[in-house]
């Protein structure tokens, strides 16, 4: 097992590397560059060309690549032409806000989605079940940033129930750490919700097909012809089996995760890489794209690397040699 | 033999009103859908008389024009003009097109009325149609389509038409404006400058501005908006927000207040200018439709183009073509969309077009997986070797004995892909990077709302639900299909 998560984590790295290079070359062989973004009006134009030297943006496309392969081999990531920050320290920042919201999306996406799955499957053909499939339908055919004016347009400005945007509130800092940990919960729910709801109802749904297959299986039969109990039927012996096409899922629900993030982060004003990124790529910031492509690139392959590991867990069947 | 061909023919009203012969073969619900269908162009043309005949008027004109001097002209090419006429000949050519493809059903059913065999096609069509919720599904999508190309004759008011905003703007829906009409001399004097244009046919050219006016903005500049109003001998004094104007009663269509004073309806309420919210939706439903239909279009072709070549040519070709997938893979779509946009939103390129490229050309990577293992498994059959063992080219075999073999999968995973195509594309308008104002899409509508949700809700609130409709539509058209193509599991599901 080790040696295979070994050999996963070494493949993935020309593959982040060919993200890198990729990326590189598209935001570089766009026009305009990103000195006259910042120098504009009436500047000495050979300061401009300063700025280009130093940043190196006058050096060939070949030349610039070399030279930041090379960085990237020691690990330099560079400094953030738009924040005059180091882009691993303000990469640092703003990954704990972005997994903080994920995390709890991913957790309430298959929590619920799994819980909504089995409930309807169980309930096949009965109302709960239709009330469920339709209302899924409904959620995850919504623009996530409509339902998030929406909640806040409801929930926050209406009801005056939960903050409408931010991670804190402007004194937070001054609070008792319980406080300060409850009042950055309360900011969390709705981006929470907004984020892991769509995906909720994705999963259910396949829960639902998934469980429903397995039912109809001679084992299962068999388990109830041996006088087991319902829940010990469908708890230990169907779920397990039902929960491996799930799983999958999990590696696959990154990627539309993190893009997710990049619309509720600017819905809810979420100080994370999804609205990092979104400055980034308009402040024409290359290091710091560079560096939240990366971020991005090593969630989405550690997700994938997490999915095929909990595979074997699941069902002992899968071996990796 | 004879008696049967007129009972196929079903007789002249039969042979010429489309839905008529599904109902008298008992395909009811069909068959009065159809007939309602049919009908409800003439009715729109009738509603909307006036603008039939100005927009008919406006195309001769311009034609006319254009041909006998293109140079002084061109100016009256304009788009929005262009799109109404398009909108006007549409309205006429869809019930011809029914009329004619009635005919000919008719006419080919008449001829071979035995029993033949059912293609794929055909069964999964009968297959569909009884799936009511699919069908219903359907039913709503042709429905929004032709909303979207007949924009002009349901929309009530032009989208970008706005005139007296301290009056109009943020108007709650269900609510109506008092407006004066002014007539046409004083209109005239106030925004007819491109009537200087040089031509050697000045009372044409004036004419066709006046009407390509009234097209594009709905009368709206021959009224004025007011909050109250009250005669005073010669004139009108009227409040407009907190200031008072007073209007010559000679500037206005009559001196009664009957007939110079009106009231302009707005069922979705108007925006922070005053447009008509409804109108805004109606003619924004263009982008959306469009745009998820001509991208996913793009994004199939492509997607299924690198999947044949990967899955048919395997060793080397698939292994370079699937890595570049998985790079792709890697990558959140929506950050590549954003680096792309962003990289190229400089490039003289209509902002609509580059959103479709991108959106096609971002959204490939699923499709050519998917494709790639259909052929895994087809170019493992008997006939692909036959077909080889004839010798034929690898191009034919891929496009008559591959392709065909792979299609159904295909077509459900695309009309699946639509509604997603629709949400990206208005998160595009909501990051405002998508299509740009003045233009109206459902995204930048809703954008646009956004500071105003206190106390403005109706703004973004609407546009929504005609995105959650959309979407819902092609989700439910595309489960439906995939049942339909797949008898196994519709079996298994009941």
């Amino acid at each position: 097992m080790t040696r295979y998560i070994f050999r996963r984590v070494m493949s993935a790295i020309p593959l982040l590397f060919g993200l890198l290079t990729f990326t590189f070359f598209i935001i570089r062989l766009a026009p305009g560059d990103p000195v006259s973004l910042y120098v504009q009006g009436d500047v000495d134009p050979a300061f401009a060309q300063n700025l280009r030297n130093s940043l190196g943006l006058n050096d060939p496309l070949p030349v610039q690549y070399v030279k930041w392969v090379k960085s990237m081999l020691l690990g330099e990531m560079g400094v953030s032409f738009s924040r005059n920050a180091a882009v691993t320290k303000i990469l640092a920042d703003t990954i704990p806000n972005t997994l903080l919201l994920t995390v709890f999306a991913l957790l309430f996406n298959f929590l619920i989605g799994i819980a909504l799955g089995i409930t309807t499957a169980l309930k096949r053909g009965t109302c709960t079940d239709h009330l469920v499939n339709i209302t899924s339908l409904f959620v995850y055919s919504m623009p996530e940033f409509w339902l998030g004016l929406m909640l806040i347009l409801g929930i926050s400005l209406q009801l005056d129930l939960l903050p409408a945007s931010g991670m804190h509130s402007p004194l937070a800092k001054y609070l008792s750490t319980p406080r300060y940990l409850w009042d950055v919960f309360q900011h969390m729910i709705l981006p929470v919700f907004v984020l892991g709801v769509a995906s909720a109802a994705a999963t259910g749904r396949y829960m639902r097909g998934s469980l429903l297959e397995v039912i109809n299986q001679d084992y299962v039969r068999t388990a109830r012809a041996k006088g087991l109990s319902e829940f010990l039927v469908i708890g230990k012996h169907a779920l397990r089996n039902a929960l491996i096409p799930i799983i999958t899922l999990l590696g696959l629900s990154l990627p539309f995760l993190l893009g997710g993030a990049v619309i509720v982060e600017t819905v809810f004003a979420w100080p994370g890489m999804g609205k990092l990124t979104v400055d980034a790529i308009f402040a024409r910031d290359y290091p710091l794209i560079i560096g939240c492509t990366l971020v991005s690139g090593v969630m989405v392959i550690l997700g994938n690397l997490l999915a095929d590991i909990l595979y074997a867990i699941v069902d002992p069947r899968i071996r990796y040699e | 033999m004879n008696d049967r061909r007129l009972d196929m023919d079903g007789g002249w009203l039969q042979r010429n009103i489309p839905g008529l012969s599904f109902i008298a073969r008992g395909q009811r619900t069909f068959g009065w859908l159809l007939l309602a269908y049919f009908l409800m162009f003439p009715v729109l043309i009738l509603a909307n008389l006036n603008s039939f005949i100005e927009g008919m008027r406006s195309m001769g004109l311009s034609v006319f024009l254009v041909l006998v001097d293109f140079d002084h002209h061109r100016l009256f090419l304009r788009i929005d003009v262009l799109e109404h006429w398009l909108s006007s000949i549409l309205v006429i050519a869809m019930p011809v097109l029914l009329w004619w493809l009635n005919r000919r059903r008719l006419r080919g059913m008449a001829r071979d009325s035995d029993e033949h065999e059912l293609s794929q096609w055909a069964l999964a069509w009968r297959e569909f149609k009884k799936n009511r919720i699919a069908a219903t599904g359907l039913v709503v999508i042709i429905i929004l389509y032709t909303i979207a190309f007949l924009c002009p004759y349901f929309a009530p008011y032009h989208p970008n038409a706005f005139q007296d905003g301290l009056v109009t703007k943020f108007r709650k829906p269900l609510s109506s404006v008092t407006v004066l009409h002014l007539n046409e001399e004083s209109v005239s004097s106030r925004n007819l400058a491109s009537l200087r244009m040089q031509s050697d046919y000045p009372s044409l050219v004036r004419d066709l501005v006046l009407i390509n006016r009234d097209l594009t903005d709905d009368g709206f500049a021959s009224t004025r908006a007011v909050d109250a109003f009250r005669v005073e001998g010669a004139e009108v004094k009227a409040t407009v927000g907190d200031d008072l104007v007073s209007i010559p009663i000679s500037s206005l269509v009559s001196p009664d207040p009957e007939e110079f004073a009106g009231r302009r309806i707005h069922l979705m309420g108007t925006d922070s200018y005053g447009r008509d919210i409804l109108s805004r939706i109606i003619y924004g439903s263009r982008i959306s439709l469009t745009l998820g239909f001509v991208a996913v279009l793009l994004s199939v072709t492509f997607g299924t183009l690198i999947g044949l070549l990967a899955g048919y040519f395997g060793r080397f070709t698939d292994s370079v073509l699937m890595r570049f997938v998985d790079v792709l893979l890697a990558f959140p779509a929506l950050f590549l969309i954003l680096i792309i946009i962003a990289a190229f939103e400089t490039i003289a390129v209509p902002r609509v077009v580059l959103i479709v490229l991108v959106l096609g050309l971002t959204s490939w990577m699923g499709i050519s997986r998917l494709v790639r293992g259909e052929v895994l498994a087809v170019k493992e059959r008997e006939f692909v070797f036959a077909a080889r063992a004839l010798g034929l080219g690898h191009a034919r075999i891929l496009r008559r004995h591959i392709l065909p073999n792979i299609l159904t999968p295909i077509i459900v995973n695309a009309t699946l892909r639509i509604g997603g195509i629709i949400l990206v594309e208005a998160a595009l308008s909501y990051l405002n990077i998508g299509v740009q104002q003045p233009t109206a899409s459902w995204g930048n509508i809703i954008f646009e709302g956004k500071d105003f949700l206190s106390h403005a809700w109706w703004i973004s609130t609407l546009p929504g639900f005609a995105i959650v409709v959309v979407v819902v539509c092609f989700n439910l058209v595309g489960d439906g299909l995939r049942d339909a193509f797949d008898p196994m599991l519709n079996n298994e599901r009941v």
